[in-house]
């Protein structure tokens, strides 16, 4: 039995978008589809992409007119699904709910019409004496979440204090940094998804030496190749060279993941830089980063081999059109993974191989 | 100070002197009230000190007996009016409620009724149904008459002065049971007057907040010293006076102890206790209470002759401590 109903809508694929071109639809109204079954393409000034169905169920109607140009949230088609579906696309302006009503206002023939399943929020009654009420009141707790005690399923006072204590704890104000700045991370990759990009991988046998001068190696050899590679040190605002390189370290803080930015750190001299990069790491781990390092990067890197990962997908972050990880050495042959990511629109594939080349040599 | 112990008998009587004393216009009429002493041996030697126009037997006619004392009323007495049980205030029905009640709304506030009827209510002496009833609820819906119930000796005398005073009708109700035992506190000699309409906390406890009347203050007084032996602590609340009732103690002493319990020997249907349930359940205490409100009463018959029935009819010590017991462990 497909039992619930479920829009299809217009994608949100990057922070800026506010509509899309619907490229084609490939299903039928009647259709079976799995989840996972493409259903239709859409495509933006950025992206084309193609649009899975969430879920298994049958194609009950379509609303998108192919070639059009849709708003974000604007829902394509209607599917009959078996299981409920969750929507948690966060930045979609208008909710599914909405969609639905929209395109299934009841019409005289449709005569074998499933009803729609509204999944109403039942407010049960819960009982509970007036003490506790008062106390759960106050306290802010749910009495739907307690478990009554007390004579023919009422919450006693007793219950409401006694949730208190296995009630979870507030957030603490670290936690909750933690999750803001998780969230800010978060937020910024997504602003980068729909950024073409591409991503090459090379082993490296430069271990040693940089192992023992921490990430500093690293950095001041990849900052050189970025310096001399002026069509990647660019502004991606409005592609005007940059007469500096800043390179974003991701390490570790208080608060979770940091980036300082070192700004041209194969301007000093090696000591210097390891000096540098040890102490903004202390820093780092305190939540202190200094303020003139927290913006003016134009890559960055993911040093990964003092840890036992042995490669991660270097994301572009906003204004970055490199990013580079390290992994750690491999532990039968020695050598370690790195991994370039590029912006297409500012260093195709060749040129990238070219750069993780460069780099590799000079390490 | 004094640690004089009376009984309840002792303590009304020495009132009623006092006030046989202190004004002229009180005089007392009843059934065997003078040479006799009264049913229950109340007025005793009053007739000998005060004579037979102060200490007036009267016919076997409780309609005349109230009829006659509400007339005296209105020509400025204070009459006492004994009736021996209070299951014959039916007979004296409509001069209670009609006219004592009444008559100062009737002509404006112009006249008054200072009355007091005196009645020996309740259960426990093997006198059967027509003999042992708790009728305080009748009175107490009747606006008009004010309504006492004395506790102990040291309350019956305090209580009384004031009710004589009083210048409404004053229905006062005493246990029978209560007549001859010693009460828990001593009697001061001379006046002293309880004000009416004022409640009494006689212990406080953390656990149950318990509001009973007349032989049921001391029922519920033992009940809670054999809990205080399991930790469980009640306060005990004694209204006194049921119309006008003070709620004030019953409402503060919910917020500490979160739990309520009435005890009346009346029956529970429509019994004047419900009042105080209502009172909380509709006025400011409701949010403190953590327990429904647990109510003992006397059941829903005529009160049987078998003593072994007569006592299984009305709540009693243990039935007291059980229900308590029950509240405070079922509801924290």
């Amino acid at each position: 039995m497909n039992k619930f109903e479920y829009a299809v809508i217009m994608p949100k694929m990057s922070m800026t978008m506010e509509e899309g071109e619907l490229l084609s639809i490939r299903v039928n109204v009647g259709d079976a589809v799995k989840s996972g079954d493409i259903l239709f393409d859409v495509a933006t000034d950025k992206i084309d992409m193609e649009v899975e169905s969430p879920a298994d169920g049958v194609v009950k109607e379509i609303v998108g007119q192919i070639g059009s140009t849709m708003a974000v949230g604007a829902p394509v088609l209607v599917l009959f699904t078996e299981t409920q579906v969750m929507s948690f696309d966060f930045n979609t302006p208008s909710t599914p709910e909405a969609a639905i009503e929209e395109v299934i206002a009841p019409e005289a023939d449709q005569v074998a019409a499933p009803e729609p399943v509204i999944v109403p929020v039942v407010e049960k009654t819960v009982m509970a004496v007036p003490k506790a009420r008062a106390l759960a009141e106050h306290r802010g707790i749910n009495l739907q979440d307690i478990a009554p005690t007390g004579p023919y399923g009422t919450i006693t006072y007793e219950d409401v204090n006694k949730s208190l204590g296995a009630a979870p704890q507030p957030v603490s104000g670290l936690e909750s940094r933690k999750a803001a700045n998780r969230k800010k991370v978060a937020q910024a990759l997504e602003m980068t998804r729909g950024i073409p990009q591409i991503t090459l991988s090379r082993f490296s046998s430069h271990t040693t030496t940089s192992l023992a001068q921490g990430s500093a190696h690293i950095v001041s050899t990849w900052a050189r190749i970025v310096r001399k590679n002026t069509h990647i040190n660019l502004s991606t605002h409005d592609e005007s060279a940059h007469d500096f390189v800043g390179v974003g370290l991701i390490m570790e803080s208080k608060y979770g993941l940091a980036i300082p930015v070192f700004r041209d750190p194969d301007l000093s001299p090696g000591a210097h830089l390891q000096e540098w990069i040890q102490t903004t790491r202390v820093q780092a781990a305190e939540g202190k980063v200094p303020v003139q390092m927290l913006s003016g990067a134009t890559t960055s890197i993911f040093d990964l081999s003092h840890r036992k990962i042995a490669s991660a997908i270097p994301m572009l972050l906003p204004s970055h059109t490199t990013a580079l990880s390290v992994g750690a050495p491999h532990a039968s042959f020695g050598e370690s993974e790195i991994n370039l990511t590029v912006d297409l629109r500012y260093c195709d594939a060749l040129e990238a191989a070219s750069l993780l080349d460069q780099l590799i040599d000079a390490l | 100070m004094s640690d004089r112990m009376l009984t309840m008998s002792e303590a009304l009587r020495e009132a009623m002197s006092i006030a046989l004393e202190e004004r002229p216009e009180v005089f007392i009429l009843g059934e065997d009230i003078g040479i006799y002493g009264g049913a229950f041996g109340v007025t005793g030697d009053l007739y000998h000190r005060f004579g037979k126009e102060r200490i007036r037997d009267t016919p076997i006619s409780e309609l005349g007996i109230v009829g006659a004392a509400v007339g005296a009323t209105l020509s400025g007495m204070r009459p006492i009016v004994e009736i021996q049980f209070s299951d014959f205030t039916a007979q004296a029905m409509d001069q209670i409620v009609n006219q004592a009640a009444k008559i100062h709304f009737m002509v404006g506030g112009g006249l008054h009724v200072p009355l007091v009827l005196r009645a020996a209510g309740g259960s426990g002496t093997g006198a059967a149904a027509q003999h042992s009833q708790s009728l305080e609820g009748w009175f107490a819906n009747v606006p008009g008459l004010k309504v006492v119930i004395p506790s102990s000796p040291y309350e019956a005398k305090g209580l009384l002065l004031s009710s004589i005073d009083d210048p409404n009708p004053v229905i006062f109700i005493e246990h029978k049971l209560l007549y001859k035992i010693p009460g828990r506190e001593p009697v001061p000699e001379g006046a002293y007057r309880i004000p009416l309409g004022v409640s009494r906390v006689l212990r406080e406890g953390k656990d149950l907040t318990v509001v009973a009347t007349g032989i049921m203050v001391s029922r519920v007084l033992s009940a809670a010293d054999e809990l205080d032996k399991d930790g469980v602590t009640l306060t005990v609340i004694d209204p006194r006076t049921i119309s006008p009732l003070d709620m004030d103690p019953v409402y503060a002493s919910l917020e500490k102890t979160g739990r309520l319990m009435v005890v009346q020997e009346a029956p529970e249907h429509g019994g004047f206790l419900n009042e105080v349930i209502a009172k909380v359940a509709t006025g400011p205490a409701l949010g403190h209470l953590i327990a429904p409100v647990a109510r003992l009463a006397g059941m829903n018959i005529p009160i049987p002759y078998a003593p072994q029935l007569e006592k299984a009819a009305v709540p009693q010590i243990p039935d007291i401590v059980k229900a308590a017991r029950e509240v405070v462990a079922n509801w924290r």
